[in-house]
């Protein structure tokens, strides 16, 4: 049988989360897309089968709490809608912290966003503190070190560019403890803030 | 909003911050009445229930008022905020409690009354309504427990008791008139008390008699009647309902469109307090509800449309509503569930409608465990019936049942109680006489007992609750009879009942009972993982009040009940009735 999904839309969103939507967990976040494309009118396509929900998927989980700047999620459609269009109408469903970059019409078969994920980039603050250059030579040293692309440091700011999906992947919480173990920070993990930039396809 | 360091901190951080879908976002201008909805329980609970949506729409419809919302902080976020002295806020505009001109507590079940004083207290606000002055806000409250608002009295300035859709205009067009700086708490009190459903206890007094029993009460001020009467909708096609309702951004209780399809119930089951305190009967048209249905539809995007009140089966357009919903709806991927229906030859095929795919569990609440106890009880439900819907239910593709019964209930003798575990083994029986391909897997059978608690305006309210010792035993009992392998036995903690028994039936005095719990840590009592047996034991201690007295004797027709002033529209004298119909003949 021929993949119904060959007959959709396969629509790639970007989007930001931040503000109190970084509060919105993974799970919760599927069920908000799903009533805010409701809520859009949008003719979303649905699976087959006894239990339908929508063909979404969101690519590479946030933690909860952390901002995203340039999130990916994944919608199929039936019909094909103007991209412009489809931006607009999701942002009116949008609450504070949640806004729809962009989209655009990608093949609709072939891997999803959340398989081709290949790293992404944070932004790690330290609360008062002050990196100089010897912390990233020690990060060449570690067993992570091979999953670390890039890194650099701005005053309590560090950088990174990691390995994120399923071949290979290191969370940004990893690399921060490890950065307050070896130069004994006294900065307790929870106050350290986290941005996501970007997630590389 | 809460800064990160406090939020990043406690479990599910997005209780505390707002931001939902629909949340209701106004200028504030100065002008408005500001009203905080507390909830007193936590933001799952409070967010899955219908009266809080209702309320919110139909305040915030007003330019004139602003209602927030507030729910109790769960224990983790109470001990940041104590250690930082954070005051209790809204979650529309982060605004202290203590800057509203309202606070409206919603009184859903006893075992919230520790929560409120907390908010209270957290929110910098002295708890007895005599300390505060007239800056600050007017505490108020409303819902079912107002039937019998006497345990708050002390704490709560006025209490509206009834449906608030057809009084709560006129609370605040008298307010807006008279607010201002030389606002007059007591002025406003006062011109407020004459409307119905509106009780201020400060302008009544009660006088006891030696023997602890009320001797009379009685206004104290000239402008306040001697009887409260309930308010209600009178049509339920005419009433405001919400075009729109909030929608959360994380996972609640109740993730739903609801659709109250009726008010008040036609039964009169003998220990149902909702069956007294809603009446009369009131229903919806199919009309209005598929109007509404398609109204919140749109405005929520929820994929789930439940049928609400207080006995589904007891709708008369039940199928050609359902057939509305679904033919309308089910293209959309919307779902129809209709909890509390009960399965019969007459709603079978609506069953089957609703559920086309996933075949959940059902339920049945025969409530006492022989006929003998139906009858007491005034359960219009036969052996029979419960066979038969059985039958039907397994035959139908449903092999997890739930039956709920209570036990303790006044004229219980033991066959009462171990026919309850025969009753599920010949359920278990049933499903084994139908032919194999009705046999998928073995049957699932789930008894709950809860433990009867004699409520106000029911005609069980005189009667004596047992002890937690009579309930366990009677737990062992039934568990002892519960010979089906398949049938499995849960139920309600006798503690919790007791106490709940206590302050549902309390009167003034039960204040310093629940003030003194509170002060000794009780929170979130209708919580297991949070109920303190200890803590209430010692409350008791403290302040001489007791158990006997409250839960254990039996009170006498012309005993002067603290919730008698209350008028429900069910008379005392009908229920003096129902209560003598209820004795076993023998
Ligand atoms: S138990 Fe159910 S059917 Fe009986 S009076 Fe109460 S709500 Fe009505």
């Amino acid at each position: 049988m021929l993949d119904p999904k060959t007959n959709y839309y396969r629509y790639r969103i970007f989007y930001s989360k931040t503000g109190s939507s970084r509060f919105i967990g993974h799970l919760d976040l599927q069920s908000f897309f799903n009533k805010a494309f409701k809520r859009a009118n949008l003719p979303v396509a649905y699976s087959q089968g006894f239990n339908p929900h929508q063909l979404l998927s969101i690519a590479l989980p946030l933690s909860m709490g952390m901002s995203g700047k340039n999130e990916i999620a994944e919608i199929y459609l039936t019909l094909e809608i103007d991209t412009k269009i489809l931006v607009e109408k999701l942002n009116k469903q949008m609450p504070q912290g949640m806004e729809i970059l962009n989209a655009e019409l990608v093949p609709s078969v072939g891997k999803s966003a959340a398989g081709l994920v290949n790293a992404a980039k944070y932004l790690i603050r330290f609360p008062s503190t002050k990196f100089d250059e010897n912390i990233i030579k020690s990060l060449e040293t570690t067993d992570f070190a091979d999953k670390i692309i890039k890194i650099q440091i701005q005053d309590d700011i560090i950088a990174a560019t990691l390995y994120a999906g399923s071949a290979k992947n290191l969370k940004p919480q990893v690399l921060a403890q490890y950065i307050i173990d070896s130069l004994n920070l006294d900065i307790e993990p929870k106050d350290i803030g986290y941005e996501r930039t970007q997630i590389l396809i | 909003m809460y800064n990160d360091e406090i939020l990043l901190r406690v479990d599910k951080p997005a209780r505390y911050v707002g931001n939902e879908i629909n949340m209701m976002r106004k200028e504030l201008n100065g002008s408005q009445a500001r009203f905080a909805f507390a909830f007193p329980d936590v933001y799952e609970v409070g967010m899955s229930h219908n009266g809080l949506q209702i309320l919110y729409g139909l305040f915030n419809r007003r330019d004139d008022v602003y209602c927030e919302r507030v729910f109790a902080p769960w224990t983790d976020m109470e001990a940041i905020m104590r250690d930082k002295k954070l005051p209790l806020c809204t979650l529309e505009t982060y605004t202290p409690l203590s800057n509203f001109n309202f606070i409206g507590f919603t009184l859903q079940y006893e075992m919230t009354y520790t929560n409120i004083l907390n908010m209270l207290d957290l929110a910098g606000i002295p708890l007895h309504s005599a300390n505060r002055s007239d800056s600050h806000p007017i505490i108020c409250a409303g819902g079912p427990c107002a039937v019998n608002p006497e345990p708050l009295a002390e704490f709560i300035d006025f209490f509206f008791i009834g449906e608030a859709e057809e009084q709560f205009d006129n609370v605040f067009d008298i307010y807006n008139q008279m607010k201002g700086e030389n606002f007059n708490k007591q002025a406003f009190l006062e011109r407020i008390a004459t409307l119905d459903g509106i009780y201020v206890p400060s302008f009544y007094d009660v006088i006891y008699n030696e023997n602890g029993t009320i001797a009379d009460f009685k206004p104290n001020n000239p402008v306040a009647p001697a009887k409260i009467k309930k308010v209600i909708v009178k049509n339920m096609d005419n009433v405001y309902y919400p075009e729109k309702t909030l929608v959360p951004l994380i996972d609640v209780v109740h993730n739903r469109v609801a659709l109250e399809i009726f008010r008040g119930c036609i039964r009169g089951c003998r220990f149902c307090q909702a069956g007294f305190i809603y009446r009369p009967h009131r229903i919806k048209t199919v009309e209005t509800l598929y109007n509404q249905a398609k109204c919140l539809i749109q405005a929520t995007g929820h994929d789930d449309i439940s049928l609400l009140s207080l006995a589904t089966n007891d709708y008369p357009h039940l199928e050609e509503l359902v057939d509305k919903l679904n033919n309308s709806f089910a293209d959309d991927n919307v779902n129809i569930s209709l909890p509390s229906l009960r399965i019969d030859a007459a709603n079978q095929r609506i069953l089957e409608k609703v559920q086309k795919v996933r075949k959940s569990s059902l339920t049945f609440a025969p409530e006492g465990g022989s006929q003998r106890m139906r009858d007491i009880i005034n359960k219009n439900i036969s052996e029979q019936d419960i066979f038969d819907g059985a039958r039907l239910a397994f035959q139908g593709g449903w092999d997890r049942l739930k039956l709920y019964f209570i036990i303790g209930l006044p004229h219980e003798i033991d066959e009462d109680l171990t026919a309850i575990g025969k009753l599920a083994s010949d359920i278990v029986e049933i499903y084994y006489s139908l032919p194999k391909e009705n046999r998928r897997r073995p049957p699932g059978i789930t008894v709950s007992t809860s433990c009867f608690i004699p409520k106000p305006h029911t005609p069980f309210q005189w009667h004596p609750q047992h002890n937690a010792q009579d309930f366990m035993d009677k737990q062992r009992l039934v568990k002892s009879n519960m010979k089906s392998k398949r049938a499995s036995y849960k139920y309600h903690d006798a503690d919790t009942s007791v106490i709940e028994g206590t302050l549902s039936r309390g009167d003034r005095r039960i204040g310093s009972l629940i003030e003194q719990a509170w002060r000794l840590g009780a929170r979130f009592d209708s919580w297991s993982e949070h109920f303190n047996w200890q803590i209430w034991q010692q409350a008791f201690e403290n302040t001489g009040l007791t158990l006997d007295f409250y839960n254990y004797r039996n009170r006498s027709y012309d005993e002067i009940l603290p919730w008698d002033f209350v008028d429900v529209y069910v008379s005392k004298d009908y229920l003096i009735k129902e209560s003598e119909n209820a004795r076993p003949k023998n």
